[in-house]
């Protein structure tokens, strides 16, 4: 038999839910027997650095420089580099801030005095600055997933997840739809394969798991305003999980479609994209001070 | 191994813990060494800030929880039940006791996986003389399995009520949105039922392994009360030192404060450091335990209170009974159907503050919001147990400590390295969860 595969799991800033998620995985053993677990400072004393790693996992969001280093040497030390969970693949939670003004935020919690030392940046999905392999997505992430990708790999095969929004598996599992019943459910924008856990429990897509790349946003907005949803409301709904690659698909369909030029600030759309432009260019964002 | 820096200067030692493994989160450690004796001992976490109360404002109270369970993975129900208290009690709305009951049964969940994985997989290895469970997981097979076993079940337990085994969504302001059908309720309670076999054993193991010998008698404890039952989701807040206090008064009595000269913010009741968590509960309930938990106390000989921190291990694992038992008695004497929803009051004209506080894996959490009268949260305070338990881990580093140089002073570098983390696991920290640390650099005067 070939040698084993060198795994590595670790985390930047981030709520470590999904780290324990592999941690609390029923198939951890058999999984553990299968590769050759280099590196998880969550679970393990050991932890060997600086060298060649086949597979890192890594959970987290950049909020700050040292989140980035440690991101960057994680991408340098492997062959292939996993985001698991939507802090890593999507700035989930935490990225909220881009849409709001940091100050007020940041001294909601903090004391100008002690902000000086926490060195907070605006809070970016891993992608934003080095070149992500494969993507699990979800928050947490999909523990399934993550299976599925462990088997693939380990059978050489690649791993993927067809592109399906949220409402292609609702319909598949005949449930009725939650946007026909006045439930502002994020269904038709989101990336599926979740096997539609909220829906089926009566609790709309909250969007956890991405943009489905497809979407038609226009059609989404407008449908919801129809339905009497105000533009604040779904403004502040897009924004949660996954508001940075949102507004980012968003602001490029847009300019697709040559729109840029009539803005409009009652439009749902330019709500909740208002500061993309200036605040969510990838990598280039100034608080990053380039690159 | 970790890195683990260190210089020499005469006398004094300096130990810098770059990264302490097997916590939940990111935090380092300096220890100051002067004379063989701890001059001082600074904790930090380095986890980024994510500014959680900030990023809550101008949300509307139904989405708050959504985003307030992402604070921590290993407590994300905790969380989910702390927020959606205190909404409830800022909205005016009055769970059923079916809700009650089901958020309790969500709570047992993840208490039974959040002690049994960090006894077993966090503290064990270190009695054992193991880097891991994982390493452990060839000479101990038994142990690996059942603690997987003990986790999974709670996993299950989670699952059935809250939709998930993390970041539960199914529980919300005023009740939940579905509640699963009675067999899949009587599936899981033949496996809690299946598990007790497993969880009498964990008592067993964890009362057997030898602790240090040491106690730092000043402790003092916080846990909740509510006169009948072990501390859980309701009473008012009391310590071992006969102060009491209702949750909505908590600003009265603690502070978060800084602390010499660091900028971390550190909680402290009337100026004075104490301890929350599994053990501060025992100590503080141990009357209220079940007669078979009770039963297993006489059994091992054990002595509650104590305040010999490393018998935290202990306690958790005692916890694990106590509420494995409870989740089988509630299950067996309840039949659930899904309920409407209870809905949220609201006065025109007027600010509604409310504050959840329950008891967590690690201690006390506080969830303090105040709401518009339309709905949006314009404020929001809190309070997580690590951040409140980290004063007192920093003194127990530096007592301990120095039991240990007087002791053996032969003792090399790693062997008091290895030290400070077993106690530093045994207080069982989330770094993820204490929003409010800071990066402390620590430099020698």
């Amino acid at each position: 038999m070939s040698e084993k595969l060198k795994v590595g799991i670790f985390g930047i800033t981030g709520c470590m839910g999904c780290q324990l998620n592999i941690l609390y995985q029923k198939e951890l053993l058999q999984i553990l027997d299968a590769i050759d677990l280099r590196a998880f400072p969550v679970g393990k004393e050991v932890n060997l650095e600086n060298e060649e790693f086949d597979i890192i996992f890594l959970e987290g969001v950049v909020v700050n420089r040292r989140d980035l280093e440690d991101l960057q040497r994680y991408r340098k030390m492997t062959k292939k580099l996993v985001a698991i969970g939507a802090c890593a693949t999507d700035g989930c939670v935490p990225a909220i801030k881009n849409f709001m003004n940091n100050k007020n935020v940041e001294r909601s919690v903090y004391k100008e005095s002690e902000l000086e030392s926490m060195h907070s940046l605006d809070p970016r999905p891993i992608d934003d600055f080095v070149k992500v392999d494969h993507y699990i997505y979800g928050c947490p992430m999909d523990k399934m997933e993550f299976l599925q990708f462990m088997k693939q790999t380990l059978l050489g095969k690649e791993f993927k997840v067809a592109a399906k929004p949220i409402c292609y598996e609702c319909n598949l599992r005949e449930r009725g739809c939650l946007l026909e019943q006045g439930i502002e459910c994020m269904g038709p924008v989101t990336f599926g394969n979740c096997s539609v856990m909220c829906p089926l429990k009566n609790y709309p897509c909250v969007g956890c798991r991405g943009p489905y790349p497809d979407a038609n946003f226009e059609a989404y907005f407008s449908m919801l305003e129809d339905k009497g949803v105000d533009k604040e409301t779904i403004a502040r709904h897009m924004n949660r999980f996954a508001g940075v690659k949102f507004a980012r698909l968003i602001q490029k369909e847009k300019e697709g479609k040559g729109e840029e030029e009539k803005e409009d600030e009652n439009s749902c759309m330019d709500l909740f994209c208002h500061v993309a432009k200036d605040r969510l260019k990838k990598g280039d964002a100034s608080c990053w001070g380039g690159n | 191994m970790h890195p683990v820096g260190e210089e020499t200067k005469m006398s004094e030692k300096k130990i810098t813990l770059n990264h302490i493994t097997k916590v939940e989160g990111h935090a380092e450690v300096d220890i100051a060494i002067e004379d063989g004796k701890v001059k001082h001992a600074h904790v930090h976490s380095y986890e980024g800030a994510r500014y959680f109360e900030g990023l809550i404002k101008g949300r509307k109270w139904d989405e708050v929880t959504l985003i307030t369970s992402r604070i921590c993975g290993i407590c994300s129900c905790g969380h989910t039940v702390a927020s959606i208290k205190a909404i409830e009690h800022a909205c005016n709305i009055t769970p059923s006791h079916q809700t009650l009951l089901l958020r309790e049964l969500l709570t047992i969940g993840e208490r039974i996986r959040s002690h049994a994985s960090h006894i077993y997989f966090f503290c064990l290895p270190d009695y054992l003389g193991f880097e891991s469970a994982i390493a452990m997981a060839k000479d101990y097979n038994q142990e690996v399995k059942d603690c997987l076993e003990i986790v999974r079940v709670g996993n299950e337990l989670v699952k059935l009520i809250g939709g998930r085994d993390m970041h539960p969504f199914v529980p919300v302001p005023g009740g939940l949105t579905k509640v699963e059908s009675p067999e899949r309720f009587a599936e899981v309670l033949a496996e809690l039922k299946a598990i007790l076999p497993l969880v009498n054993k964990t008592i067993d193991l964890f009362a057997s392994l030898k602790v240090p010998d040491y106690e730092r008698k000043e402790t003092m404890y916080l846990a909740l009360d509510n006169h009948h039952s072990f501390p859980l989701h309701t009473g008012e807040l009391v310590t071992n030192t006969g102060l009491r206090f209702k949750p909505e008064q908590y600003k009265e009595f603690l502070e978060e404060h800084f602390h010499k000269g660091s900028t971390a913010k550190f909680a402290a009741i009337q100026g004075k450091e104490y301890s929350t968590g599994a053990l501060a509960r025992v100590n503080i309930a141990s009357d209220k335990l079940s007669p078979s938990v009770q039963e297993k106390i006489k059994e091992h000989k054990l002595e509650f209170p104590t305040t010999n921190l490393f018998m935290q291990n202990v306690a958790q694992a005692l916890e694990i009974l106590q509420w494995l038992e409870r989740a089988i008695t509630i299950i067996e004497n309840n039949t659930f159907a899904d309920e409407e929803q209870h809905k949220v009051n609201l006065e025109k004209g007027k600010e509604h503050r409310g504050v959840g506080v329950i008891e967590v894996p690690r201690g006390i959490l506080f969830h303090d919001y105040t709401f518009n009268d339309e709905g949006f949260l314009v404020e929001a305070n809190i309070i997580t147990p690590t951040v409140q338990n980290l004063a007192e881990v920093e003194k127990d580093i530096t007592t301990y400590l120095n039991t240990v140089l007087e002791q053996e002073p032969e003792k090399n570098k790693d062997e008091l390295v290895l030290e400070v983390e077993k106690l530093i696991r045994a207080f069982d920290p989330c770094f993820s969860c204490s929003t409010h640390f800071l990066k402390v650099n620590w430099k020698e005067k």
